[in-house]
């Protein structure tokens, strides 16, 4: 069984998911750490009440580490981090470049571990995974450099693996921990009406929505089926390997269609910060490099001047 | 790749799988875990008796007790890859609007100049909207709603920094007060015909004075 586990874990591929999520993920936290510098958050957040802060500060290990939180160390985390981003997008050290970007991200967090959501654990994990990875070797300056964008030669698959599993748990516990009543037909199936009308998180006066209540009630049970089901594509993923039968069952476009919807639908109406982002940055890792391929090849053969036979293939 | 460094690799991936897996089992309410009482889960746990019907009392002494059990070994699974999550980030735990309360509340700014109260800042307002970027970035408002709010000695130090900023903008501001006003989602059909949401009472109201050095 240890053997079987090795030799899964050590299975290669070309490496494309990876580093189109490389570049999502260095983007993501990028506007995070711009949106702190920008609008003043980090004056008010990560400093103490003596230092123009807003309250006391939590302990962080990495910056007592080096010193102490001094808002010259805070302003260097800050842009060390910013600028780690920018390396990571061009593929340039990139897996030092996700360890720096994603230890600068939780050294300024864990000032205050109650200001921010799960957008900042699913950005902190990818960039661990990522700093392991060889999500490099494709869409970066270097693989340009060397005269190809793709390179096709086999690198590890685990990485990628890893991470599509990270965001199916994250779906599928979230599935399970919606026990309260009005996530379910005996409390109304309210939730969604009521999720959209928080005050703190609205981005537009979503009154309106008393109006179309069933709709809303319709979006918690997707929601719910869409969280609490989402095992199903893991399990499908791995059994398809056993049983390739299973191939034709896909149910990656009902379960990612279904979170792209539900995704779009929160971003349109409220404020969640990158979640939204983060989160379907994700996507492309369920698929692999062939898969890929053949989605771009079938969507270049429908581009104006490519042939009829081209679309036949 | 040598034969160690895949079996090493093969090692992490497991370990990581591990602490991503166990880290993420919901940990019950902690009420529920010590048989405390608690409204809202005495709620919550009739909303399912009604559902269940009598099997739900057979049943729950059982669910207490795993809740205890899950509870104690949560501990012990958090303690044994605390080390690696707090180097990682690899913290688990989602909820994503598991409770979504009908109660809620909008953040107020008051600022007095002269000798009136003047609304500086109001959540959602397109009037009083003093440094409104800053107050919506999500970290701010987390942190105001998540956490501040219900912490009276944070929510005093929110109100010296608010009297700081705003009198440092605007020298002819004498006083601020920062408060939350109750906010209650109505029914829908109450809301079509409102068109807004119940207003209640305003509470955590703490104010603030510039102390002036006498001439």
């Amino acid at each position: 069984m240890w053997a079987a586990w090795v030799d899964r874990v050590d299975r290669r591929e070309p490496v494309v998911a990876l580093a189109v999520f490389r570049i999502l993920v260095g983007l993501v936290l990028a506007k995070v750490l711009l949106a702190i510098w920008w609008w003043g958050v980090d004056d008010a957040l990560y400093a103490t009440p003596a230092q123009g802060g807003l309250t006391n500060l939590g302990a962080s290990w990495r910056l007592d580490w080096l010193g102490g939180p001094t808002p010259a160390l805070i302003d260097a985390t800050l842009w060390v981090g910013i600028g780690a981003c920018g390396l990571l997008v061009l593929g340039l050290v990139p897996r030092v470049a996700a360890l720096v970007a994603g230890q600068a991200f939780l050294a300024l967090n864990a000032l205050h571990t109650d200001a921010g959501g799960g957008h900042d654990k699913l950005i902190a994990v990818a960039l661990w995974i990522l700093a392991l990875s060889p999500a490099g070797a494709s869409l970066s300056l270097p693989s340009a450099w060397r005269g190809r964008w793709f390179d096709p030669t086999p690198r590890a698959s685990w990485p990628r693996a890893v991470l599509w599993l990270q965001i199916s748990v994250v779906y599928t516990f979230a599935g399970i921990a919606k026990a309260a009543p009005e996530w379910w037909p005996w409390g109304g199936l309210d939730a969604v009406y009521r999720s959209l009308l928080q005050p703190h998180w609205n981005e537009v006066d979503t009154t309106w929505v008393a109006h179309v209540f069933p709709l809303t009630q319709l979006a918690t049970v997707l929601t719910l089926a869409f969280e609490g089901g989402f095992f199903v594509v893991p399990v499908w993923m791995l059994a398809r390997e056993r049983w390739p039968r299973l191939s034709r069952y896909d149910p990656r476009p009902v379960f990612l269609g279904l979170g792209l919807l539900m995704h779009a639908t929160l971003e349109w109406f409220m404020d969640l910060g990158p979640f939204a982002v983060i989160s379907v940055a994700y996507y492309p890792l369920f698929f692999s490099d062939g898969e890929l391929r053949r989605a771009a090849d079938r969507l270049r053969s429908y581009l104006p001047g490519s042939s009829a036979s081209e679309r036949a293939a | 790749m040598t034969e160690v460094k895949r079996h090493f690799v093969a090692l992490f991936v497991a370990f990581h799988l591990s602490s991503v897996l166990l880290l993420s089992i919901p940990r019950p309410p902690s009420e529920l875990a010590r048989g405390q009482p608690s409204p809202e889960l005495e709620a919550t746990l009739g909303t399912w008796r009604g559902v269940v019907g009598p099997t739900f009392d057979a049943v729950e002494p059982a669910v207490r007790a795993g809740a205890d059990a899950w509870s104690r070994a949560s501990v012990a699974v958090h303690t044994f890859f605390g080390p690696y999550t707090r180097l990682s980030g690899a913290s688990q735990g989602w909820t994503m609007f598991g409770t979504v309360p009908v109660d809620c509340e909008r953040l107020e700014i008051w600022a007095h100049v002269g000798n009136r109260w003047e609304l500086r800042y109001a959540a959602g307002s397109d009037e009083a909207t003093w440094r409104r970027g800053f107050f919506e970035n999500e970290r701010i408002r987390t942190f105001v709603h998540g956490s501040i709010k219900g912490k009276r000695s944070r929510w005093g130090l929110f109100a010296d920094w608010t009297l700081r900023e705003l009198s440092a903008e605007d020298p002819a501001v004498d006083r601020v007060k920062v408060q939350f006003v109750r906010l209650t989602i109505p029914p829908p059909a109450e809301l079509a015909q409102t068109g807004r949401l119940v207003e209640g009472p305003a509470f955590r109201v703490e104010s603030r004075a510039v102390k002036r050095e006498p001439r």
